[in-house]
């Protein structure tokens, strides 16, 4: 997980309800408890709550379950029977505040609060634009919005009370601090890139009555990419009174300080010290007489002694720790113990809170992500993982699971606990949670999915790519978004013009055949006659159907039809939004492989174009110091783009995915068409001066971006390799003739049968003769796989990995091999963890144990694109 | 005087100064910040360090006067005491740290009521005075008006604080964006690249500054990032209005330097010494502009260049505690001394007759050699001769022909001619372009094209790289010809008149490591101190490099590498210092042909200089300055009159390379023979014996090729530069394990010292066994031939071995040796494998002497 962004998650924490109420409650006077604000009255996460439900599966103990539109991480709040949520576009173009009924689930109210005419950070897929959790008192509510504004909100009316919207900085990744208040004042903290300062208004009319700016400031330099990262930070400030001194604990980037409340003077500050840390989320805690916080990506905790003043590091710190210590979530104290999660792996640690000595530090087990904070009731802890995964520890010095569930949903807001219930918000849903309940299974199972599913209000804009490019380009040298944000933007709207083309809600006219089609298997599955299943497996077959049903049609409409299908597909949670547009595309290109080149079809054929305009951002971004080289190369590569020297731009040179398939004609290649490939073959002849062998291929590797042409020509073919340079001589030298030799292809000059060394990702080397086992092309009933695997890393290199599979996880959704377990003992070659996973990618190592999500994408391939989760389980 | 006793010496040391000492008035920047950087306080270690020490922090050897002192002015943050107490000076917390009278980490520096203390002590009873300003500074303030106390007030309120939290950070200090800076009253009228004032005192409509944070015209929004609160605008408007005012050289405000120190002077001009323990008190003088001198003995640093020489010690009382030569080195403010110290290696006078040389090279070295008492090793033997310059001038092991030829030569003046013959061989060419290859950073990774994967750009551009200095060389075009068509290139062409891969390197992302790599290369000045801090041991500050760099910022230098930002920038004329020896007006948008000017001019004190010295150095693998990168006043040449006269003479001849190779081959320094006498065993650095020293990578890799060529092919062998590691596979070999082995430079950093020349064990094991020397000897072409050809003269066979390795004949009991083992062997082809393995294994083959 690379992303800065983890952070930004909210501690989501859920409160327990007020204290007085929580003793006597009974399902009667449920309302009366109050989860007010973030980490739930108190902002510790604890709950004097009993009788809550230890189960969660999506449909076991669900009270009800409400849908909550558009996106937004920011946790429920209750007060007296209703509960409230924000949420946004995804664009970030409009805030919403929601109120739910307690009971019934209704939606209330449904309050657009702001438009936002220049949403920050349109683009990031690492925090919403409504992450800051409201607060919420007795007939009011305070929504905040970071920079796009805070309101103040009549809680029956839903009227505007006030609103402020000149309260200002860039946060980069969209704000997520949350508002906390005490009696007369609403603190709101503004931790930005460009300016760092907490403000309090005042409740009654929205004014401020101080405004502080952040006064430390550490000199570590963050990585030029981004400028002023260690500025920003995501915390929520926690209000104390210590000694009779009143104080505002407010966590920043660089350092965590203690502001008198009512005036704003500063009153001490302790600096998270050496290391490049900010994106600090966690919101304070105290308990024995201490602060307990910690100091985001540089994961310390620290046991502060509030009575200090000025800078009071090397005075007042009582403990502090690095171990088990994660970014995101903060931690939890009960008693005399202090629990925390950490980020990734679910490893959970247990310390005494007074002193710091570790208790224990144990496995959740599975694979977890956690960014939501624990919570605790009656004697139990509770842990969401993104992943879906819902659990329940003992909260005691002993580690013991009570609970552990596997959900189909994403956590990455805190629970709020209210009576004996919970409400739960996923990336999609709000549930309330209860014992004694049961609803039927959700039709929307789209939730690996950040968006609820099309339909639901513009959220994938089909913008024009040129313009969006424009105005990525802008947003980064505004500094809004980094340059590989802004590339991994881009490509996903590349990625996503097909499918998002499908999704437009435009009825065309004519399109009789899949319409029929469709409407004959929706009947199917009606009267049970086939699952919804196999209907849609047929209609895909047709709509990419090597066959268009009539030739004369247009293929323009069939594939608006088939887009609509995909839609509703989603929509119905048949399958994700990610495979519906894969899908979408490879039926796209089986059109264009049968017509040719397949200048026809509606959709622009984008590979040329966009890739020529990647490779000027990137170059931009290289030139420019925002990426290294080899990181835009990875990207161009990992974008399907060949490297065709400059002059052969545009004539004619092959790009990208579309050409195989349909058995393009290689009699168009020109140029330098990629070939990124490992080839293994035997050593004919060598020139160490000139950096020039010739071999006999055995055999190439081919994954997504590779053209399977070249890999059919060369293959028992003599070809020349050329351009070996540095160390890699050294290499060649010490090949004998007749020996095998593995080598790692950029491209393929057809004219000269020449293949090209590449020069990132190298591998020029002597390797075992060739046997399909060993170097992982998949058994036959193994191909088409989808699902979890797990087994020992063989090799890695070039961000692919071969793997020794030592059993089969699970078997997903889309799998089609026949027998999943044949690779059992076998090797596989896995692909395509640039970007998502390049940080673990770099910690991997051969006779690591891992488990992956794999995805055979077309059978024709010998390699498997990487998905879902990956993780190290021993070394 | 040159020769200083002991007493005298002593007698000195007791009367000096006493002037700087006893000053009514110490000055910040003559006394002060000196003391503090002697004492230690201003070092890395204590308050020099980037974060300071214990919440202080001063300029690291100090050289920004206005940080110090506002850092000596402000309160301590722990102590709540004023690190200079005014009122009460010796209340001061510098005082009172210093000596220890309170908690002082650093310990006790000074003792109460030394000099040290009165001078600081006093200089806090005066008011504790900052810099005065700069003569130069003081023009540029002399036209503002004076203002009113309540305009100074609002400025220092409302105004100052919002330009510092707003606009220093690219108009700040050292930032200088858009060619605006905002640190004083004369810099905002003065304005920046922008047509139109930047402020109009009194009329704020017509400032562009008011306009630009108005936010009207949408190319011209300051902040860029957000609009200013109306009030904020406000307040500038009625600055604007006021006049702007501003307070005259308030301590705050930077000035970019305080007095101008002239030069420092020393006495005595050189130590000589003549037995252990002889001492010399060291007195130096600063010359201020307006004539000012002032003996800052007591505050200046000494450092010892050698100690096995000579001892320093902090009042500059030298001491010598062996023989040789060297210099002490004496730094104060932003000047440097280096003080020359002798003393002779042997009690004789040796026998030499300076005006018997022809050559000037050999007179001046005799000269030195004369003082030092060595006598130089005789002259080297012709086969050493022609094995020695046809390494040094051509990267490449003479033929066995031409070994024979020469040695049967006994004309006189066939070591000239042999000088001449070379310097037309397209070796020649090609052995000093991969030199000038080296010096210029032809690296194939750094000029790759970004999304450079499949093709080999990178190579073929380094290619033309090499290609395009070989052809200069090989017309002897003249050297500073040749720097032009390289620095004036046109970074948007391809290779043509210029040659402008220097300027698209990767490596080259900011102004500062553009004016770094060009230091590097055509200066032999190594910058990278001076990017942070002051230079510990040299002249150069931070604000040298700033305004170095400065000729390379992208506003400045915008020709085409990189996309304009907006349209039209008019460059308004900048005058930029180069690094102090000059400065220039730039005019329009290209600072190159200005630099250029200024490097041909005479008088250039490094581009003609480093690029002789690196010639030199070619020969006598030491430069008369070495490292051949350090040009500093701290790292003098060790024969000065030497470099000095070279310099001017290959000026003389319009930079002419044939000319400078000819001239030092031809001189009997370089031709001595390495075989060292009673007096001169000692001698590295004063060119009195060939010094052996390992052959370059590039060409061990050509000579291992050459041994066991076949004959047939030992031509094209020593020729195809396609194939020669001096040649195109220069580019092509870096990072292999030969050449690492071997110290071949990556050429990815600035620096000489990237090539490795040392021996290591690893070398030796490479020879014995590694692939590559199998593989040449598996695969000799000669052996082939031998075996091919049944050659049965066995003695021919010797001697041609030993005229391919060692460039002579073998002597009797060699060739009886080498006879005995192939008689033995089983084979011809063992035996001569045998053979050739043992002669790359020895030191004759390994070492150029």
């Amino acid at each position: 997980m690379k992303s800065i962004f983890k952070n930004i998650t909210l501690c989501v924490v859920i409160f327990a309800m007020s204290i007085l109420s929580s003793v006597v409650l009974g399902k009667d006077v449920k309302h009366f408890f109050n989860w007010n604000q973030f980490r739930g009255p108190n902002g510790d996460g604890v709950s004097t709550s009993s009788n809550l439900p230890t189960e969660f599966s999506g449909t076991k103990n669900v009270q009800w379950r409400t849908a909550i539109h558009d996106l937004g991480w920011s946790s429920p709040v209750v007060w007296e029977g209703q509960v409230w949520v924000t949420t946004a576009r995804e664009d970030g173009s409009e805030l919403f505040a929601l109120c739910v009924n307690l009971e019934t689930g209704k939606i209330m109210h449904d309050i657009k609060v702001f438009d936002v005419a220049n949403p920050q950070n349109e683009w990031s897929d690492l925090n919403t634009h409504a992450t800051p959790t409201p607060i919420v008192e007795k007939g009011r509510i305070y929504v905040h919005f970071g920079t796009y504004g805070t309101a103040c909100l009549d809680t029956q009316t839903g009227r505007k009370i006030w609103e402020r919207r000149d309260l200002n900085c860039d946060h980069r990744v969209r704000p997520a601090s949350s508002p906390v208040m005490d009696k007369n004042l609403l603190f709101l903290t503004y931790d930005g890139v460009d300016q760092q300062f907490i403000a309090a208004l005042e409740k009654a009319t929205g004014k401020t009555r101080w405004l502080t700016k952040r006064t430390y400031k550490s000199g570590q330099e963050p990585p030029k990419s981004k400028p002023n990262d260690n500025r920003k930070s995501y915390a929520t400030p926690t209000l104390i009174e210590h000694n009779g001194r009143k104080q505002l604990i407010s966590p920043a980037a660089e350092a965590t300080y203690s502001y008198d409340p009512s005036s704003g003077r500063e009153l001490w500050f302790i600096r998270h010290g050496k290391g490049y840390g900010y994106n600090v989320t966690c919101r304070p805690i105290y308990r024995h007489g201490l602060v307990f916080t910690n100091s985001g990506i540089s994961k310390n905790l620290f046991a502060i002694d509030p009575s200090g003043s000025g800078d009071v590091t090397d005075t007042h710190i009582r403990w502090t720790t690095r171990r088990g210590v994660p970014n995101i979530p903060a931690p939890l104290v009960v008693g005399e113990n202090l629990y925390m999660i950490g980020d990734s792996g679910g490893m959970v640690s247990c310390l005494d809170a007074k002193t710091g000595r570790q208790l224990y530090q144990e496995r959740l087990g599975g694979i977890q992500n956690h960014w939501v904070s624990p919570t605790y009731a009656d004697g139990k802890i509770y842990f969401f993982s993104r992943d879906g995964v819902f659990s329940v520890i003992e909260a005691s010095s002993e580690f013991k699971v009570l609970f552990k569930n596997q959900s189909d949903t994403v956590f990455v807001s805190m629970p709020a606990i209210a009576g004996d219930s919970m409400l739960i918000r996923s990336n999609t849903h709000l549930y309330r949670i209860a014992k004694g309940y049961q609803v039927d299974p959700l039709p929307v199972v789209a939730a690996k999915q950040k968006s609820a599913g099309p339909g639901k209000g513009g959220k994938v804009p089909n913008k024009d790519l040129d313009a969006l490019g424009q105005r990525l380009k802008a947003a980064v040298k505004s500094g809004k978004m980094t340059e590989a944000e802004a590339i991994a933007k881009w490509k996903e709207a590349v990625a996503g013009k097909g499918g998002a083309k499908g999704k437009g809600t435009k009825e065309e006219k004519g399109k009789v055949d899949l319409k029929e089609l469709a409407q004959q298997l929706r009947e199917a599955v009606a009267s049970g006659k086939m699952t919804q299943k196999e209907a849609f497996e047929k209609l895909s077959e047709a709509a990419a159907g090597r066959q268009p049903i009539k030739k004369d049609k247009p293929p323009k409409v069939d594939l608006d039809e088939y887009g609509q299908q995909l839609k509703k597909a989603v929509e119905n949670g048949e399958m994700t939004e990610e495979e519906a547009i894969a899908k979408y595309k490879e039926a796209v290109e089986a059109q264009k492989g049968g017509e040719g080149t397949g200048s026809k079809i509606g959709t622009k054929p984008s590979g040329k174009v966009d890739l020529q305009k990647l490779g000027e951002e990137l170059k931009e971004a290289v030139e420019s110091g925002k990426m290294t080289k080899d990181e835009a190369i990875a990207e161009y590569i990992k974008a399907g783009g060949s490297f065709g020297e400059g002059k052969d731009k545009g004539e004619g040179k092959v790009v990208g995915k579309g050409g195989g398939k349909g058995g393009n004609a290689k009699g168009g290649v020109k140029g330098r068409p990629n070939f990124y490939s490992i080839v293994i073959g035997r050593l004919k002849s060598k020139d160490i001066e000139l950096g020039e062998f010739t071999m006999q291929v055995d055999y190439a590797t081919l994954n997504r971006y590779t053209s399977k042409w070249i890999k059919d020509e060369i293959i028992g073919k003599t070809v020349r390799v050329s351009g070996v340079s540095g160390q890699f001589r050294d290499n060649l030298l010490l090949i004998k003739k007749g020996q095998t030799l593995k080598v790692r292809t950029a491209g393929y000059l057809a004219e000269s049968k020449t293949l090209v060394f590449a020069h990132k990702f190298n591998v020029l080397e002597r390797a075992l003769p060739f046997d399909p086992e060993a170097h992982g092309v998949p058994p036959k009933d193994f191909r088409g796989f989808e699902g979890g695997l797990q087994g020992k890393i063989i090799e890695v290199g070039g961000y692919e990995v071969l793997m020794e599979v030592e059993k089969v996880m699970s078997v997903g959704k889309g799998n089609k091999a026949t027998v999943p377990n044949s690779i059992k003992g076998k090797r596989v070659r896995l692909a395509g963890f640039y970007p998502q996973y390049e940080k673990l990618f770099k910690e991997l190592r051969p006779t690591d144990i891992i488990q992956i999500g794999a995805r055979h994408q077309d059978a024709v391939f010998d390699m498997f694109q990487v998905q879902g989760d990956l993780v190290k389980i021993e070394e | 005087m040159k020769l200083l006793g002991p007493l005298l010496s002593v007698l000195m040391a007791g009367a000096s100064f006493g002037a700087s000492r006893d000053i009514a008035t110490p000055d910040f920047q003559k006394h002060v910040v000196p003391l503090l950087g002697k004492l230690g306080c201003s070092s890395a270690k204590c308050h020099g360090s980037f974060q300071g020490q214990g919440g202080f922090r001063l300029s690291l050897f100090g050289f920004d006067f206005q940080q110090d002192h506002a850092a000596l002015m402000a309160k301590d943050s722990s102590e709540k005491q004023n690190r200079v107490n005014l009122k009460s000076p010796k209340q001061s917390l510098i005082l009172l740290k210093a000596t220890k009278s309170v908690k002082h980490k650093g310990g006790e520096i000074i003792e109460p009521d030394s000099w040290e203390y009165r001078l600081l002590h006093r200089w806090i009873q005066s008011g504790a005075p900052g810099t005065t300003i700069h003569e130069s500074e003081r023009v540029r303030l002399k036209n503002q008006p004076e203002f009113s106390a309540e305009g100074i007030q609002f400025f220092e309120k409302k105004i100052r604080p919002l330009l510092e939290a707003n606009c220093y950070e690219c108009h700040g200090f050292n930032e200088r964006k858009g060619g605006l800076q905002l640190n004083s009253r004369s810099d905002v009228v003065l304005g920046g690249d922008s047509d139109g004032s930047v402020i109009v005192p009194g009329d704020p409509d017509k400032s562009l500054l008011i306009k630009a944070i108005r936010h009207t015209d949408p190319d011209l929004q300051m902040p860029p990032k957000r609009k200013l609160e109306p009030k904020e605008i406000a307040d500038l408007e009625a600055w604007v209005r006021m006049g702007a005012p501003w307070p005259v050289g308030s301590g705050t405000v930077p000035i970019k330097s305080g007095k101008k120190l002239v030069r420092l002077d020393y006495e005595p001009k050189e130590l000589i010494y003549q037995k252990n323990d002889d001492t010399a008190q060291i007195r130096i003088i600063a010359h201020w502009e307006g004539g000012e001198r002032e003996d800052v003995t007591d505050l200046t640093r000494f450092l010892t260049k050698d100690d096995t020489v000579v001892k320093v010690d902090e009042t500059g009382l030298a001491q010598s505690v062996g023989k040789g030569d060297t210099h002490v080195v004496a730094l104060y403010d932003n000047g440097i001394a280096a003080i020359p110290v002798l003393r002779p290696l042997t009690d004789n006078q040796p026998q030499l007759n300076v005006a018997r040389y022809t050559n000037p090279i050999d007179r001046f070295v005799a000269s030195k050699l004369i003082k030092l008492g060595i006598t130089p090793s005789e002259i080297c033997t012709d086969a050493e001769f022609l094995r020695r310059l046809s390494i040094d001038l051509t990267g490449t092991l003479p033929s066995p022909d031409e070994v024979k030829a020469f040695l049967s030569d006994n004309s006189r003046d066939k070591r000239n001619r042999k000088i001449q013959e070379l310097l037309k061989r397209p070796a020649y060419a090609a052995w000093w372009t991969n030199k000038l290859c080296d010096f210029t950073g032809c690296n194939p990774a750094s000029i790759n094209s970004l999304l450079e994967v499949a093709t080999e750009e990178g190579y073929r551009k380094a290619s033309q790289w090499y290609d395009w200095i070989y052809e200069k060389i090989s017309e002897n075009e003249s050297y500073a010809d040749l720097a032009e068509g390289i620095i004036l290139a046109n970074p948007g062409h391809g290779v043509g008149q210029g040659m402008p891969y220097f300027w698209t390197r990767q490596s080259l992302k900011e102004p500062k490591d553009t004016a770094m790599s060009v230091a590097h290369s055509f200066l032999g000045i190594q910058l990278q101190c001076a990017e942070c801090h002051k230079h510990p041991f040299d002249q150069w500050t931070q604000n040298d490099f700033v305004d170095f760099a400065g000729f390379f910022a992208p506003s400045v230098f915008n020709d085409g590498r990189r996309r304009k930002n907006s349209g039209n920038v008019t460059v308004k004329t900048t005058k930029l210092s180069l690094l102090r020896s000059h400065t220039v007006k730039l005019e329009g948008n290209d600072p190159r042909r200005p630099i250029m000017d200024w490097l041909r001019q005479k008088d250039n004190p490094w581009f003609a200089r480093s690029f002789v010295n690196r010639v030199w150095a070619g020969y006598f693998n030491v430069g008369i300055v070495e490292p051949t990168d350090e040009f500093t006043p701290s790292n003098p040449p060790s024969n000065p009159e030497l470099l000095n006269w070279l310099t001017e003479q290959f000026i003389e001849s319009n930079y002419d390379m044939k000319w400078l190779h000819r001239q030092i081959a031809s001189s009997q320094t370089y031709q001595r023979s390495w075989r060292p006498n009673e007096t001169n065993a000692q001698d590295r650095r004063n060119y009195s014996r060939a010094i052996p020293r390992r052959i370059p990578a590039e060409v061990i890799y050509d000579a291992m090729k050459q041994v066991t060529a076949a004959p047939g092919k030992l031509e094209s062998v020593r020729t195809n530069l396609k194939r020669r590691g001096t040649g195109h596979l220069s580019m092509r070999m870096a990072g292999t394990h030969a050449m690492k082995v071997f110290g071949k430079p990556d050429r990815a950093t600035n620096c000489d010292c990237e090539r490795v020349n040392e021996p290591t064990l690893l070398q030796s094991i490479f020879l014995q066994n590694d692939p590559l020397v199998r593989m040449r000897l598996s695969e000799s072409g000669w052996i082939d031939e031998l075996v091919k050809n049944k050659t049965t003269d066995k003695k021919k066979i010797i001697q041609e071995a030993w005229l391919r390795a060692f460039n002579c004949y073998p002597s009797i009991s060699e060739e009886a040796r080498a006879m005995k083992h192939l008689e033995q062997a089983k084979s011809i082809q063992e035996g001569m494998e045998d053979l050739l393995w043992a002669l790359m294994n020895t030191k004759e083959f390994i070492l150029n002497r």
